[in-house]
Formats: C-alpha cells, structure tokens, sequence
C-alpha cells in the first residue's frame, strides 16, 4: 500500500514537471529568438508525461515475460512506433505550400484519438461482467469526449478538403441552413442526455454513443459548410481549442491532471490564438464566425460591368521598359508556379535598367501568415526591397507599375469599399492605386475566398493569362533582346 | 471531493493559458505557435495507453486503443517535427537581414 502511494506521488510529480515544461515551453514560443527552444523544451514535457504514464499501477501490473501478447507495454510500444514513424516521414516529406494543411489533418487525427479513447473506456465498461454501473461524472466526460472529438476530426477533414480545394472553396449557404444547424445540435443534446440520465440497459448507452457519433460528423460538415477560405487558418484554431475540451474530458475519465491541465491550457491558448489571428485581418473573432452564418451572401455575385483586357508579352515589355518605378506584389500564386527565383531575376534587370524595384508582401499572402517571406527568403532579393502594405501603400500613387504575380484576394479593392463582401474591413495592397497593374494569371478563376476581383477589370489594369513563371521569363528575355 | 479538485485544476489552468498567448504575437509566428499548440494535443495519448495496456484480452478495445495512440503520436511527432520545420523556415528568413 505505502508502495503504492509513493509511486502514485512520483508520477503526480513527473506531470507537475511535464506541465511546467509545456508551459514555459509555449511562453518561449512566442518570441522569434526562443521559438525553438521553446518547442524542444514542450517536446520534453510530453516525453516525460508519456514516460510517467508506463510507471501507473494499473500497466505495471501487466508487465508480463512469459506471456508477450498479455504484456500492455508490448501493445503500446508497437503502435507508438508505428504512429512515430508516419507522424515523422509524414511531417518531413510535406510540401511547404502544403504545411498549413497537414496541420490541418493532425489536428482532426488528435479529434479522432479522443473520441476512440472515450468510446474504448465506455466499451470497457459496456462489456464487464455483473451489473452496469452509472456514473454521472465519468458518462458526462464521456459523451462529451465523443461528440466534440467526432465534431472536430470531421470539421478538420472537411477543412482540409476545402483547403486543398478538393471540395468548393467558397462559403456554402442555402436557405434552411440555421435550422438545420439548430437541429443537429438538439439532436447531439438529446443523446447526450439519454446517455448521461442512470440506467440499467447499457444495451441502450450503446446504441446511443453510435448515434451521438454520426450525428457528431455531420455537425463537423456542417459547421465547415459556411466558412470561406480565409477564415480556414482561424476555424482551424478554433478546433484545435475543441481537440483541447475533448481532452480534458479524457482527464475526467481517467481522473489524469496532466490530462486536464494540458487540454485546459490548449483550449483557452488556441482561443486566444484565434482572436490574435482575426486582429490581424482587422476583424473581431465573433464578427468573423457570425459572417459565415448570417444573410448577405447574395450580394457576392455582383453584376460583372466592364471586361478585362489583355495584351501581348511583347507589347507588356514596351510599358514595362518605360518604368521608372515597379512594385512586385507576390501572391499564392508565385509561390506554386515556383516563380520566385525569376522575379528575382527580374527585378535585378529592371534595377540595371535603372528602374526602382520595390516588393510588396502581404501578412496574409499565401496559404499561411509569412508564407512569401519564408520564400523570399530564399531567393537573391535583399531584405531591405521587403516591405510591407502599410509602407508600400502610401507611395503606390507613384509606381508606374504594380505587378501582381499569382495574387487575388490581398489586393481586391472591395475588401475596402463593398461592406457586403466577406473580405470587407481585411487591409490589401492598394495595387489599384498604381498608374498601371499588370496581374499575372493563370485563368479566369477567383481567388480562394471564391469573390470576384474588381480590380481585373479597371481601366488601369491588363491581364497576363498564363502560368506567372513562363510569363517572367518572357518578360525577362524581352529585356535580354 | 476529487471531482472539485479536477475542476479547480482546470480552470487555473485555462486562465493560465488564456495569459500563456501574447495579444502582440509577430504574425510570422501565428502558424508555428498553431502548429506548437496542435502538436501538444497529441497528449490524448496518455488516455489510450492506459486503456491499450490494461485491455490485453479484448481484441475490440485492444484494437480501438491501438488506432487511438497511432492517431495521437502522429499528431504529437509529426506536430513537433512540423512546428520545427516551420521554425526553421522562418529563422532562416531572419539570418538574411
């Protein structure tokens, strides 16, 4: 028994160490010179959470020689390895552009985890032998833990789909749609309350539990169905801070304070994290969400007036050689044409040429914030050309010419004068404002928020259709001639 | 009794983590930090090794439980290994100025 209490105590203080890791660990991250250090030190901290967890009375006790197949640590040694090494090569062969979005999946796979865990520890109990035994707290924690960790590996996937453009892109609204909301969730809430009220036909919990997890998946697409591409990054918050409810949920079952603690500092973080994230899209966090829910998205299809022009490379060439003075606003765009090493190159015949280069980067350009940067970085351009739109903007009266490679959304000016867009109230790069914008392009297509640009169809404005890099290149050997 | 002192944890500890997030993060950081907090998550873990290692003899559970700790170090290794590349990326940006 004294055994047993000492050893209780110890792992007690393995996950009082572990959390304090965790925590100063993210306090670090948050400043670009300790950001490193920051995740090894939190890394540590559920290293040696998992490491305390083995030491439970409860999995000591099967520690087993004789009889592998009966020995727990066997079983969990192998599935940790296998998810270690698809969590690592999985993490490592990713794409940059991709990044974001991989993110995306863990996160639902965090989701899932919950909900597998609660359903386990409720089938745990579902099949014991002799009566069943109703516990208000435990059932609770249950269901819950279920339904959001359901909620959150649906609504992750559906994110990512949207994000990778497998399903549309764009904000999906029909009539009935808030009733259907409101359906869903008081069908979540009568389950939940069937399975929670004591009974004795645990027949009954089953069935139920089965049906708060399908009703569960269709909230997750649900509540993805409404919300555009911009908001991805912030709704992706937000479920994380869900995956962090459901863990703490985990902590009531299992009576675990790492558990608790953790899915505790997760969910109001990732909150916090969310609320920093609209700010910086010049939002506040319930102005955002509500957008997606409310009325108004039919005034998006607004009435095309005027057609774009387009025109040849050779002609783009004698306006371009004019210049004086050129700013480069990348986008998404450049980045998959993988375009970057060209404007550089670019830019650099165009400064011997005598023009004045300049670059504008968007916080928001690109699939996640510091997208172009993290590009640029690798090209020749120097780190003083970067500039931001709040200093760019101010001189772009005077730039001869704005050229806007693979970007949409960041420089749509009805982010600043249709209060009816969903890009309303963002901050872009006031390309328009230049005497001429050339807009690299592929097609026709919208931006990823699914909204109808303005700006190729201004006066000032002449479209170069095609993949950006083939188009630079052009350019770039007119130059040469 | 227990009950009351799980709850006392968990609220101290979500105001800890509503403080733990500067309002003035640099956005260059957003997604490493999202990528950091995501990848702490896979903490769920705990809950499926206990269950994985004291289910033995059901297959049903031992199965289930197995799927969860793959599901939950994928999140937790492959978030570190993510929020590190990210990192990196990004540290590399600042050696250039």
């Amino acid at each position: 028994m004294l055994h047993n209490i000492a050893l209780f105590d110890l792992i007690n203080l393995a996950y009082l160490l572990a959390a304090i890791c965790i925590i100063v660990g993210m306090k670090m991250l948050c400043k670009a010179n300790t950001a490193r250090l920051g995740l090894l030190i939190s890394a540590k901290g559920a290293f040696i959470a998992i490491v305390a967890v083995f030491f439970n009375a409860q999995i000591l006790d099967t520690w087993n020689i004789d009889n592998v197949l009966q020995n727990g640590f066997f079983w969990c040694f192998i599935a940790i390895f296998i998810g270690a090494i698809i969590g690592v090569l999985w993490a490592r062969k990713v794409k940059l552009n991709e990044m974001a979005n991989l993110l995306t999946i863990f996160n639902g796979f965090g989701g899932l985890a919950s909900a597998l865990i609660a359903f386990s520890s409720f089938y745990a109990i579902y099949i014991l032998d002799g009566e069943y035994i109703s516990d208000v707290v435990r059932d609770v924690a249950i269901a819950f833990a279920v339904f959001i960790g359901m909620l959150t590996f649906t609504a992750s996937i559906f994110a990512w789909a949207k994000q990778s453009r497998i399903i549309a892109t764009r904000p999906i609204v029909f009539r009935g749609q808030n009733l259907l909301n409101v359906l869903l969730l008081f069908a979540a809430f009568v389950s939940m309350a069937i399975f929670i009220t004591p009974t004795v036909d645990e027949n009954l919990n089953f069935i139920v539990i089965i049906a708060l997890s399908a009703i569960a998946f269709l909230c997750g697409f649900a509540f993805i169905l409404p919300i555009g591409r911009r908001k991805i990054p912030i709704m992706v918050s937000l479920l994380n801070s869900m995956t962090g409810v459901a863990i703490v949920m985990l902590g009531f079952i299992f009576i675990n304070t790492m558990l608790i603690v953790t899915g505790a500092l997760i969910t109001t973080s990732s909150i916090v994290l969310a609320i920093v994230k609209s700010k910086s899209l010049n939002r506040s966090l319930p102005k955002l969400l509500l957008r997606g829910f409310g009325v108004g998205y039919n005034d998006l299809r607004i009435s095309h007036s005027g057609d774009s022009r387009s025109i040849s490379i050779e002609n783009a060439y004698m306006i371009l050689e004019t210049a004086k003075t050129v700013v480069f606003v990348p986008g998404y765009g450049m980045t998959v044409a993988g375009a970057q090493q060209i404007v550089s190159e670019l830019a650099c015949k165009l400064e011997r040429k005598g023009a004045i280069v300049s670059f504008c980067i968007h916080p928001n350009a690109g699939r996640l914030p510091g997208h172009i940067n993290t590009v640029f970085a690798e090209t020749d351009i120097p780190y003083g050309k970067w500039g931001t739109p709040e200093e760019i903007n101010p001189i772009m009266p005077m730039q001869d010419i704005a050229i806007i490679v693979g970007a949409n959304d960041i420089v749509n000016p009805s982010a600043e004068t249709n209060t009816s867009s969903p890009l309303y109230g963002m901050p872009i790069i006031k390309a328009h404002e230049a005497k001429t914008v050339f807009v690299l392009k592929r097609g026709d297509g919208k931006g990823f928020s699914g909204v109808d640009n303005r700006l190729f169809r201004m006066p000032n404005t002449i479209m170069l259709y095609g993949d950006a890099k083939d188009t630079l290149i052009a350019l770039s050997n007119e130059i040469e001639n | 009794m227990i009950f009351l002192l799980l709850v006392f944890i968990l609220i101290i500890a979500a105001f800890l983590g509503k403080e733990l997030i500067p309002r003035k993060l640099p956005s260059r950081l957003h997604t490493a930090v999202m990528s950091a907090i995501n990848a702490i998550s896979g903490i769920a873990i705990l809950g499926a090794l206990i269950i994985c290692a004291t289910s033995t003899d059901n297959i049903v559970i031992l199965i289930l439980s197995m799927v969860a700790i793959c599901l939950a170090t994928i999140n937790l290794v492959g978030g570190f290994v993510l929020t590190e590349r990210l990192l990196t990326k990004n540290l590399r940006m600042k050696n250039k100025n």
